[in-house]
């Protein structure tokens, strides 16, 4: 298994609109010693054009995993997950809330939106660290994925 | 001629006596013509002789004896001549038939009576008189006097010749010729139409007053009852016999018994008194209004006798007019103003309400129209108002403007009555207009503040959301980097940055429960559930689980009555009984923590109570401790963001509860609430 999991790279999708998250979520993933292959976008717009490989992300690859803040410029966080839940070719992509909302409404349209988990960043970096490495073990060695197909 | 007139002074009738004179002229006639046939010439020469001889002998005596029977003559004829004359002239019908019923004497009296006149009279049989249904009675009577009986008179009935039947009453006579025979019968028959009318009259009278409603009594002027009606016996309740044993004293209340006796007293004095208004007692012990009407009763001398008096019941009367009259006294000072208009919009009635609302007086408005007190505005409205209701809608009330005389604009509150003539024809409308320009003003503001404060709200619950997100974002920036610096630079940098950054590591962490905890208390509102029954004893089972690690720390030892169901917030409840505990232990004195958790219930709702025995509060802190971010401890020594009070007290008061203390420094706390029961 974990063989498996250090051979196969997996792509993960970071949609975090604050550079300090950004950053710090790849200082978290080197610290948890977990490698994959991170793309980011900054707002829920690039997300969507990453994710239809559209302009300057046409040779993107499809990820594997979506790790999808809710408060983001342009196009909020539930909306892009409503787009991908609604997608027929993105749809079976897990998305993984990341967010620093506590709110029941929040979590609950979430999950009405088919979000797969949601996860309250937590402040204490240690925390941060375990939840990270938490997430990354569970979808990336845990969960066996769909096999992607591409359109 | 003496006989004729000595029968009249016995008394007999004039009719007899007449006739008899009738007869004896006839003998007189009758003896005296054989003789002068019988004489010879000189007989009768000779006779003559003795007579003239026997004249001049008696000339003077005769002469004095004759002017002597002359005069007496002349007075008896006269006077006979006056009775016949009546006899003849009287208004009664006077008669004489024979026993096979001829007419034998007809008077004028009965020409008019009857029609007939004399002539036609004495051809007729008194059977033409008789009405078919009469002839039985008269035979009877006829058979009845001639068999001797007596009859003197009798009320019957008689037909005239134009065919009418009127009542007479008739007297009448068996009429005997000299030697006693009876000859005929005289009578004497009287129209009693008018008199039996009258009796009619005065018995239907009669039945009137026994009958009537009204009681009718007469009273001599020692009060004696002396006569009772039906009305009398029904009103007071007495029937006849009692109260004509009675005094009318028994009829009167005693504090009227001096107006009764001032009364009697000026009536008897020739005061003119003819009715007033007084009260009677009846047998049952009632009052009874009633207007008396009194007449006075006197002899013939003119002294007064006796009263009598009517009496209407006018109890029901009297307590209608007063009922009618405290109406009209509670509309004309109604502050509703209450006016009526005919259908033109004429002001027809208009109380002291409508004069102090409006301001214009009861005369200046009866000379308006009701179109003055529409404001421009809503001239349209009253036009369709009047529109719908002359079509027959059903309109009772309804919120409309008005303008006054000085021009203001007041808001009323209308409900409008149609008026109906007896004929149920609509003849105007009545409306109780009620100023409520105040409420309406009223009711405004208190919108405006409701409005004001769900707007308050919800900026204060969008500044919650906004504390949760966008300040925790920065928090968590400035926490994490910072950790990240401890965590890889730690003892690679002095010793002073590792105690600052130590410090600013810590500042970031309370500033995070801060606005948690800031957040969770914004939210016990607006996020709060609809309430259902809960019970408690789970409630306490959730919080001993929650605390489990800082009970089983602290040693604490925690007992509960048995905890009944209430209504509320599950979670929330949670989150009061858990802060209470959790600083119950937090706040520990001496000895372990000891709590106790109770209930007793009180009108519909409970009273809980946690005691315990931790370090108490000073009375003068128990207002400021449900305050929020208000702390009596530095934070080294009792950890906490000074907020959970503040949330205990949201919590209660959301269950429209209380929250309060008993406490004193060293002697431990008890902290009560209510809740509703479920």
């Amino acid at each position: 298994m974990e063989n498996d999991s250090v051979t196969k790279l997996v792509d993960v999708l970071l949609v975090e609109d604050n550079p300090g998250d950004v950053r710090l979520t790849i200082e978290v993933l080197k610290e948890a010693k977990i490698l994959n292959k991170l793309s980011v976008a900054k707002d829920g717009v690039e997300a969507m054009d990453f994710l239809h490989k559209k302009g300057e992300f046409q040779d993107a690859p499809l990820p594997d995993l979506v790790l999808l803040d809710l408060n983001l410029p342009r196009k909020d966080g539930r909306e892009v997950l409503a787009e991908i839940k609604s997608d027929p070719d993105l749809k079976r992509i897990p998305v993984v809330i990341l967010t620093t909302s506590q709110d029941e409404h929040d979590i609950l349209k979430s999950y009405n939106l088919h979000a797969n988990c949601y996860i309250t960043k937590p402040v204490d970096l240690t925390q941060f660290i375990a939840v990270v490495k938490a997430v990354e073990n569970f979808w990336v060695s845990i969960v066996k994925l769909p096999p992607k197909i591409r359109p | 001629m003496l006989s004729i007139i000595d029968s009249m002074k016995n008394g007999k009738s004039i009719i007899t006596a007449y006739s008899k004179k009738k007869s004896l002229k006839a003998k007189r006639k009758g003896s005296s013509l054989p003789k002068d046939k019988s004489l010879t010439k000189l007989e009768l020469l000779g006779e003559l002789a003795r007579v003239q001889k026997r004249m001049v002998k008696f000339e003077n005596l005769d002469l004095i004896a004759a002017s002597e029977r002359s005069a007496e003559h002349k007075r008896e004829e006269a006077k006979i001549r006056r009775l016949a004359t009546v006899v003849r002239d009287s208004n009664d019908a006077v008669t004489v038939q024979d026993f096979e019923g001829q007419i034998t004497a007809w008077n004028r009296g009965a020409e008019k009576m009857y029609g007939y006149s004399e002539e036609e009279a004495l051809r007729m049989n008194i059977g033409s008189l008789t009405p078919p249904d009469k002839e039985a009675e008269q035979k009877d009577f006829l058979r009845r006097l001639i068999a001797g009986e007596k009859i003197a008179s009798f009320e019957t009935q008689r037909l005239t010749k134009d065919g009418r039947i009127f009542d007479i009453w008739m007297t009448v006579t068996k009429l005997v010729d000299d030697a006693g025979k009876p000859i005929g019968i005289a009578s004497i028959e009287r129209d009693i139409t008018e008199r039996k009318k009258e009796d009619a009259r005065r018995r239907r009278l009669a039945t009137v007053v026994r009958d009537s409603n009204d009681a009718i009594t007469i009273q001599d002027l020692e009060g004696r009852i002396i006569a009772w009606n039906r009305g009398a016996e029904k009103m007071y309740g007495y029937s006849e016999s009692e109260a004509l044993q009675a005094n009318i004293g028994r009829l009167t209340p005693p504090d009227k018994e001096a107006e009764q006796k001032d009364f009697l007293r000026r009536l008897i004095a020739g005061e003119e008194i003819t009715s007033f208004e007084t009260q009677r007692l009846t047998k049952d012990g009632r009052l009874v209004d009633v207007w008396m009407v009194v007449t006075k009763l006197v002899d013939a001398a003119g002294k007064v006798i006796g009263i009598a008096s009517t009496e209407r019941d006018i109890t029901e009367r009297k307590r209608e007019t007063e009922e009618a009259s405290r109406m009209v006294t509670v509309v004309r000072d109604s502050n509703d103003a209450i006016t009526i208009q005919d259908f033109e919009g004429r002001i027809t009635a208009w109380n002291r309400g409508a004069e102090k609302m409006y301001g214009y007086s009861e005369s200046e408005a009866l000379q308006a129209n009701i179109g003055r007190l529409t404001p421009p505005d809503k001239v349209a409205e009253q036009k369709d108002f009047l529109r719908r209701l002359i079509a027959g809608e059903e309109i009772t009330s309804f919120e409309t403007q008005r303008i006054t005389k000085d021009g203001r604009i007041l808001d009323i509150w209308k409900t409008v009555t149609k008026l109906v003539d007896d004929t149920g024809k609509p003849i105007g409308i009545a409306s109780t207009e009620r100023d409520i320009t105040e409420r309406v003003r009223a009711e405004a503001l208190l919108k405006q503040t409701l409005e004001d404060l769900k707007r308050s709200n919800t900026e204060l619950e969008q500044f919650a959301y906004v504390a949760s997100h966008d300040l925790q974002e920065p928090l968590r920036m400035v926490a994490s980097y910072l950790q990240l610096i401890e965590k890889r630079y730690k003892g690679k940098l002095d010793s002073d940055a590792d105690e600052f950054i130590g410090y600013a590591v810590n500042g970031a962490m309370r500033m995070k429960t801060m606005i948690n905890d800031l957040l969770i208390l914004s939210r016990l509102a607006t996020r709060g559930k609809d309430p259902v029954q809960v019970d408690c004893q789970v409630v306490l089972s959730t919080v001993l689980t929650n605390l489990g690690v800082a009970i089983k720390e602290k040693n604490a030892e925690i007992t509960s009555d048995s905890l009944p169901l209430v209504k509320g917030d599950e979670t929330q409840l949670v989150r009061l009984f858990q802060n209470l505990m959790e600083n119950a232990i937090k706040f520990q004195g001496e000895d372990a923590p000891r709590i106790h958790i109770s209930c007793k219930p009180q009108n519909g709702s409970y009273i809980f109570s946690i005691r315990d025995n931790g370090i108490g509060i000073d009375p003068q802190y128990f207002e400021r401790v449900f305050v929020v971010f208000q702390r009596l401890h530095g934070t080294d020594r009792y950890p906490g963001t000074g907020i959970g009070l503040a949330m205990c007290k949201k919590i209660v008061e959301r269950h429209r509860g209380k929250i309060w203390i008993e406490s004193e420094p060293g002697k431990g706390t008890t902290f009560y609430f209510t809740l509703p029961a479920a």
